[in-house]
């Protein structure tokens, strides 16, 4: 049987801001107060994982063979494909905000 | 006088295995370098969601060679580990690498490399995925954005890490030319492509904090970069802060940079989208017989089965065409000292794999007429010049130029007579000096340069013996 997840605050307002600041994105205290409620909730699901008693699980598959693994072939690139998707582009370079 | 304080170097060695002719994990040419920008891409490479790597079975081969000739022990199950960071250059978000904690197990590790007789450590090698190339526009202060090329994403790197077993810049810099060349002679990068091998250095003074320098762009740069930082940290005597800090090729000076990263930050966890890299002993194995031999352990073999002196055999090893040469030569030969000598000083890889290449059934002839005394060493040479120059046989230029050693013992004693009359007391000082003995045997060269020069050392001591009695 699961043993229930102990419920715990498990993002707090600091690594919110911690995250925004690695991710190079500036939050309203708003938004930044919605994505601590978010993740917290996503890292509650994660706890509730914790709380499983795999002990008797059998082990995952462990393959043998070195499995799926390519010659080293060239195929034509596709780059006008991709190209298409990219939002700014200068000349064929991909624009982006400049990150410090 | 205070003792200078100690310094530790580590390096962190990437490498392109530029001998692949496709990425890492996609099928897109890795041949970019004279490409417009981004178009070696594709999906894969691009970070296109919904997309999956699939590894290149001769990426690990290669890097599995590399971890070898560092006398690595080599993973039987190693892992891709996902390393995040939020940056242009990286088109998902992540760069494929493997890692040594959390759970990671890199390719290989514990290995080292002897630079002057003394051991670096290597601490482990791991293969990885280049990011992208930024440019910015207008000037790099002001720009406010980047232009991205992907053409190098996704290339295959192979990242060593050493211990801080380094003591100088100067040391590094050895240490990474022979790397350098232990990567080439196994076929697997070539260090003259531009970018093909960078390197980050980790750099403490005793008592000091640890400051890492990246961007070192070149392997040219990485002893002006070390020298600076080492003299910036010796200023402000042991207060330098653990930082990292960015080197700055055109202005020759580290800077500080905001890295934000810590390395918890990076949020490693294992690359859901690859399976593990299985390479079991028999695997090793094949790998290992599939290595061309590399330098140092050749010239430890040509020393051995040869008898060649250690410096010869490392002189002859250190180029692969000439080894090759010199091995079909000793099989049908076993003038080896000889033909080991007169290889190194005389031929180039070029005299021995162009176009007027000179055959090894002629050049073992050429070196048994040295070593029966029909011609002199100095003819041998003379030949093989105007073979490697003509594309003529050397025997044939023998013959032609008529090149024969004078074996005529009265002639050369006349040589020595008239050299003796021309300089009055010569004959005295050769009787009591080596060094004036040696210079005598010379002049006598000199003047007849068809002349053993052994002979005429025999016959000059026994002149010497009968003036004294
Ligand atoms: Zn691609």
């Amino acid at each position: 049987m699961p043993r229930k997840p102990e419920p715990r605050a498990s993002v707090d307002a600091r690594q919110v801001e911690r995250l925004a600041d690695l991710s190079r994105l500036s939050l309203t205290p708003q938004e930044a107060e919605r994505f601590r409620g978010e993740l917290s909730t996503i890292l509650d699901y994660f706890a509730a994982l914790d709380g499983v008693d795999v002990s008797s699980a059998p082990e995952p598959a462990a393959p043998e063979e070195q499995p799926w693994q390519r010659e080293d072939v060239a195929a034509p690139s596709t780059p006008d494909d991709v190209l298409r998707c990219v939002p700014e582009k200068k000349g064929r370079y991909v624009r982006a905000p400049r990150v410090f | 006088m205070q003792a200078e304080a100690k310094v530790r170097i580590g390096l962190e060695v990437h490498c392109q295995l530029t001998a692949l002719r496709t990425k890492l994990f996609c099928a897109c040419s890795s041949d970019y370098r004279s490409s417009e920008p981004n178009e070696k891409v594709c999906p894969v490479c691009f970070g296109l969601p919904g997309t999956l790597p699939v590894l290149n079975a001769k990426a690990v081969e290669y890097a599995a060679m590399i971890a070898l000739a560092l006398d690595c022990s080599v993973a039987g199950r190693s892992l891709f580990y996902r390393k995040n960071y939020f940056y242009p250059d990286l088109p998902k978000g992540f760069q494929i690498s493997q890692y040594d904690k959390a759970g990671g197990v890199p390719l290989a590790s514990s290995g080292h490399l002897e630079v002057e007789g003394k051991a670096v450590r290597i601490t482990r090698i791991q293969l990885e995925e280049d990011p992208g190339k930024l440019t910015y526009e207008g000037t790099i202060d002001r720009s406010s954005h980047s232009l991205v090329d992907y053409n190098r994403a996704g290339i295959a790197l192979v990242e060593i890490v050493t211990e801080p077993d380094l003591e100088d810049a100067r040391g590094a810099k050895m240490f990474l030319e022979k790397l350098r060349s232990l990567i080439e002679s196994l076929g697997v990068s070539d260090g003259e492509l531009d970018g093909a091998m960078r390197c980050d250095a980790n750099i403490s003074l005793a008592g000091g904090a640890r400051v890492e320098v990246k961007n070192i762009s070149s392997f040219k740069e990485v002893e002006k970069a070390l020298n600076y930082e080492i003299l910036r940290q010796r200023t402000f005597s042991g207060a330098a802060s653990s930082e990292t800090r960015h080197w700055d090729e055109r202005r020759s000076i580290t800077i500080a940079m905001r890295s934000k990263e810590e390395e918890q930050d990076y949020r490693y966890f294992p690359e859901p989208d690859l399976p593990p890299i299985l390479l079991g002993a028999a695997a090793v194995d094949g790998v290992r017989r599939s290595m061309p031999e590399v330098a140092d352990s050749k010239a430890a073999r040509f020393a051995r089965e040869y008898g060649l002196s250690p410096q010869l055999a490392r002189e002859l090893a250190a180029n692969k065409a000439l080894s090759a040469f010199f091995e079909e030569c000793a099989r049908l030969h076993t003038g080896y000292q000889e033909m080991a000598g007169l290889s190194v000083s005389e031929l180039s890889a070029e005299d021995v794999t162009g176009e007027r290449a000179v055959a090894p059934a002629d050049y073992v002839e050429l070196v048994k007429m040295v070593e029966s005394d029909a011609i002199t060493r100095a003819q041998a040479k003379e030949a093989l010049r105007e073979a490697t120059r003509t594309g003529r046989p050397a025997r044939e230029v023998v013959r032609s130029k008529n090149l024969s050693a004078v074996a005529d013992e009265g002639a050369i004693a006349a040589v020595i007579e008239r050299v003796a009359a021309a300089r009055p007391g010569s004959l005295e000082e050769a009787a009591r000096d080596k060094k004036a003995f040696s210079f005598f045997v010379g002049q006598v060269l000199k003047e007849e340069p068809k002349a053993q020069p052994a002979i005429v050392a025999r016959l000059l001591a026994s002149r010497l013996r009968a003036k004294k009695t």
